[in-house]
């Protein structure tokens, strides 16, 4: 579609999501809340693999290590959630920093698998470590954000509108960013390691610098998550939820940005639809699963869009 | 003295639990370059069908066989009918067994119920062996031996026979492979399949010392993975070394440090990672 | 400075020696074609080269500086650039695209994150004059998928270039090309700068003749025959193994 009807489209978007609480019940506007923090978490995988080419099956680590640190200052009494989140970026960093070193030096196979074990790692951790987590029972009693005085929102409303105005924010700092020499690079890395190396890119700094950047956009909406549900628990840094966000991103399109907001919508409704009349959520997850890869592997998104844009990830 | 022993036997009886996951893992993208996530799919299906077969006939060994012959069908079909179409596609081939690992996992619930489920031991296995001042059970034994066994028997058949000539023809170049007659697509079913009753193999001879519940195949595929990781794809050898380090290792975890308990996998993991990124003995 | 100095090159896949003590050195600005049977070694040699292997024994040189252990990224850093056999471009970007990356590589702003590529005037036009020069032009915004494969050949060596290298290996450059293809990309070769020292592997005998002034030939991995282009035809050991029975002239 052309420009100016794909700008007036998202400008109507926004203001109907941004206006939601005026005209729906609170359990659609937290849908909606929900599918925005989703946004977030399944823009920054695709960074990762819709754009470098990195798939990883344990995403989920770092929107958790975020949930849980903020989970954490809760249990100390820390009621501002501005105080919590640097440190819960950090830590989602921090992770990010150490997984990327062990998971990035390795081939495609060992990537994923490295990924996978490392999320399935972190979830054991904080099922056992009953101590610090609370193991399966969790963490809860976490903190919004408080509004600023005089703003005539109700607490609700003010949220949602943050997280509008982060997921905004986050969409077009890595439009900007993909577009950009060090993006054009990573796109580069995907198609041809070997091509990026002979032309002298250091192929390993930019997979991890990109598997770090993902890791704390990760970390955003898993602190965003713990301050929604007010609750932390191992389920955030489940196979579950990896699984859940990527399939957002492959459903959606990777390598596209727009597409896995449109898969995070797409699977949010779907799960709150599906999992009220069966109980069956997982096995249409797997489904959806083996759909996607049959029938739709470039996602949703390059379905509709025309040829130009007909590349599925490698 | 003594505990240490038992510790360390214990340890290595899961060690050959492990291998038996590891071994068709490996041998899996060894040929097909499928990392096959279905792996611990599997492995629980293969318990639970022992369960109901054991239930329904009070014999260990038609469960034995039925849960291992199901397995070997289901993985037999899903290559031929899914996943071999993704030849080549490896990115494609692991969202699939993705998929099948949740829909198994979630139509087990549905089937066999959230609760544990107990697959007893065959009766003449119960009871131990007495060393000295040691007691082994009997059955652990048994789980040692089978992964001896199964050890000695892939390599017996990779190194000594056609079929194996013909995978490690296929691994190396399959191209080659097909242009000498090596019929691929049904020398990677039969694999695959293999894979798979590997794995059922290790569910129901598991079920009785490890228990049969939901969330085992998620448990025992991250065992298989590290294993695998540490050990390197495609490499036997790599599997049994490994298989018996990541199973010391998770007992000693438990027993010592039960809240760190994935700590203990987890280190030398990364150790290994830092140091050889593609396992002990990973292809090059 | 030589850019590039191979001393008693050697190596062994398994049993199977692929190079056996393989000397080879370039002068600045040198044309040599590599030529040789199938299997004598040349791809090998490449790799050795560039770094995607890494040599049994011996050691290479490249401007002058030990490079032997030197990852592939950094033999690029060092003025190495190199073309593949099978097109080894980034096919899901645009033609511009492709050369951008080639024209950034050096470039501290590859690093950029902040300001999307097209905004960096200078880079842009550095790839868009390569565009132009070479005739590439009108292709600019095609994806690489789109392309005949003539023209990808021609983008395979373009992308090399954007880099601006001052060794460039050439791997088989008009493999697969019709013939007036190859007419066009053999006087693409012809037309290249003089300071860039080329190393070209060819099967087309009348195109290695055309680009090299000297040739080195490989034989199961050793060095046969070395030297200017009529010696080399004339040569009766040449000749043998590899021109065979046929008339050059």
């Amino acid at each position: 579609m052309r420009r100016l009807e794909a700008a007036a489209l998202v400008a109507g978007a926004l203001v109907g999501v941004a206006a939601a609480p005026r005209f729906l019940s609170s359990y659609y506007v937290g849908l909606l809340t929900q599918a925005l923090i989703y946004a977030i978490f399944a823009m920054s995988l695709d960074l990762l693999l819709g754009y470098t080419g990195l798939p990883s099956l344990g995403h989920a680590a770092y929107f958790g290590m975020a949930a849980y640190t903020l989970g954490l200052f809760a249990l100390r009494g820390e009621k501002n959630f501005w105080v919590a989140v640097p440190w819960a970026l950090g830590a989602a960093a921090g992770a990010g920093a150490l997984c990327g070193l062990l998971a990035v030096r390795a081939r495609g196979a060992y990537f994923l698998m490295i990924t996978l074990a490392l999320g399935q790692v972190l979830w054991g951790i904080a099922f056992r470590w009953r101590s610090l987590t609370g193991g399966e029972d969790g963490i809860s009693g976490i903190p919004r954000p408080a509004l600023p005085a005089g703003v005539p929102l109700s607490a609700p409303a003010g949220f949602h509108l943050l997280v509008l105005a982060v997921c905004v924010v986050v969409a077009l700092a890595l439009s900007v960013l993909v577009r950009s020499p060090f993006g054009l690079a990573l796109q580069g890395v995907r198609s041809s390691e070997s091509r990026m190396q002979a032309l002298g890119y250091n192929v390993w700094l930019y997979q991890y610098l990109a598997f770090v950047i993902a890791a704390v956009l990760a970390g955003v909406a898993g602190a965003l998550f713990a301050a929604y549900t007010g609750f932390v628990s191992p389920a955030d840094l489940s196979i579950v939820t990896s699984a859940r966000v990527l399939l957002m991103v492959l459903l959606g399109g990777a390598g596209t940005l727009v597409g896995p907001i449109v898969g995070a919508f797409v699977v949010l409704f779907l799960e709150s639809i599906v999992s009220t009349q069966l109980e069956r959520w997982l096995s249409v997850l797997g489904t959806i699963y083996i759909l996607v890869v049959v029938f739709c592997p470039g996602g949703l998104v390059r379905v509709f869009r025309p040829a130009r844009a007909r590349r599925a990830p490698a | 003295m003594t505990i240490w022993i038992i510790q360390a036997f214990n340890g290595i009886s899961l060690g050959m639990l492990l291998f038996l996951l590891a071994a068709g893992l490996s041998l899996i993208f060894g040929l097909m370059g499928i990392v096959n996530l279905a792996h611990g799919s599997f492995y629980i299906l293969g318990a639970y069908v022992a369960v109901s077969v054991v239930g329904a006939t009070g014999s260990f060994l038609f469960g034995l066989a039925a849960g291992t012959a199901a397995v070997a069908a289901v993985g037999s079909g899903l290559h031929r009918g899914l996943l071999h179409r993704f030849h080549g596609q490896e990115l494609a081939q692991v969202l699939l067994t993705f998929g099948v690992l949740f829909i198994v996992s979630d139509v087990a619930l549905w089937i066999w119920g959230g609760d544990p489920r107990s697959l007893p031991k065959p009766a003449f296995l119960e009871g131990s062996l007495r060393v000295g001042a040691l007691t082994f059970p009997t059955y652990r034994l048994l789980i040692i031996a089978v992964g001896v066994a199964v050890a000695g028997a892939l390599w017996l058949f990779q190194e000594r026979t056609p079929f194996g000539a013909a995978v490690r023809a296929g691994v190396d170049d399959e191209e080659m492979a097909r242009g000498v007659g090596i019929n691929t697509p049904r020398l990677f079913t039969a694999v695959f399949a293999l894979g798979a009753f590997l794995a059922a193999l290790g569910g129901v001879i598991g079920g009785p010392f490890v228990g049969v519940y939901p969330g085992a195949d998620f448990e025992i595929l991250l065992l298989a993975l590290v294993v695998v990781i540490i050990g390197g794809l495609g490499s036997l050898r790599g599997a049994f070394v490994a298989s018996l380090l990541v199973g010391l290792l998770d007992n000693l975890g438990k027993a010592l440090f039960p809240d760190l308990a994935l700590f203990t996998i987890f280190a030398p993991m990364a150790i290994i990672l830092a140091v050889r990124p593609r396992g002990l003995f990973g292809q090059a | 400075m030589r850019p590039l100095e191979v001393q008693h090159l050697k190596k062994n896949f398994g049993g199977v020696a692929a190079l056996q003590d393989v000397c080879l050195a370039l002068e600045p600005g040198e044309r040599r074609a590599l030529i040789g049977p199938n299997g004598a070694g040349k791809t090998t040699l490449f790799n050795l080269i560039s770094g995607v292997l890494a040599p049994s024994a011996g050691s290479i040189r490249l401007f002058g500086r030990e490079a032997t252990g030197l990852p592939v990224h950094r033999r690029a850093i060092l003025g190495l650039g190199r073309t593949y056999q099978v097109t080894n471009l980034f096919p899901d970007l645009t033609v511009l695209d492709n050369l951008l990356l080639g024209v950034q590589a050096a470039e501290p702003t590859r690093f950029s994150m902040h300001r999307p590529v097209r905004t960096y005037r200078a880079l842009v036009a550095r790839a868009e004059g390569l565009l132009r020069d070479w005739g590439l032009w009108e292709a600019r915004d095609a994806t690489v998928r789109e392309l005949s494969y003539g023209v990808q050949r021609q983008l395979e060596i373009l992308l090399a270039l954007a880099r601006r290298p001052r060794l460039l290996l050439l791997d088989e450059p008009t493999a697969g090309l019709s013939p007036g293809e190859r007419v066009t990309v053999t006087a693409m070769i012809r037309r290249l700068d003089r300071a860039i020292a080329l190393l070209l592997i060819e099967h087309d005998m009348d195109v290695a003749f055309e680009v090299a002034a000297t040739l080195t030939v490989l034989h199961e991995g050793a060095v046969l025959a070395e030297g200017e282009a009529a010696a080399i035809k004339a040569d009766p050991r040449v000749r043998e193994i590899y021109l065979g029975p046929e008339k050059l002239d």
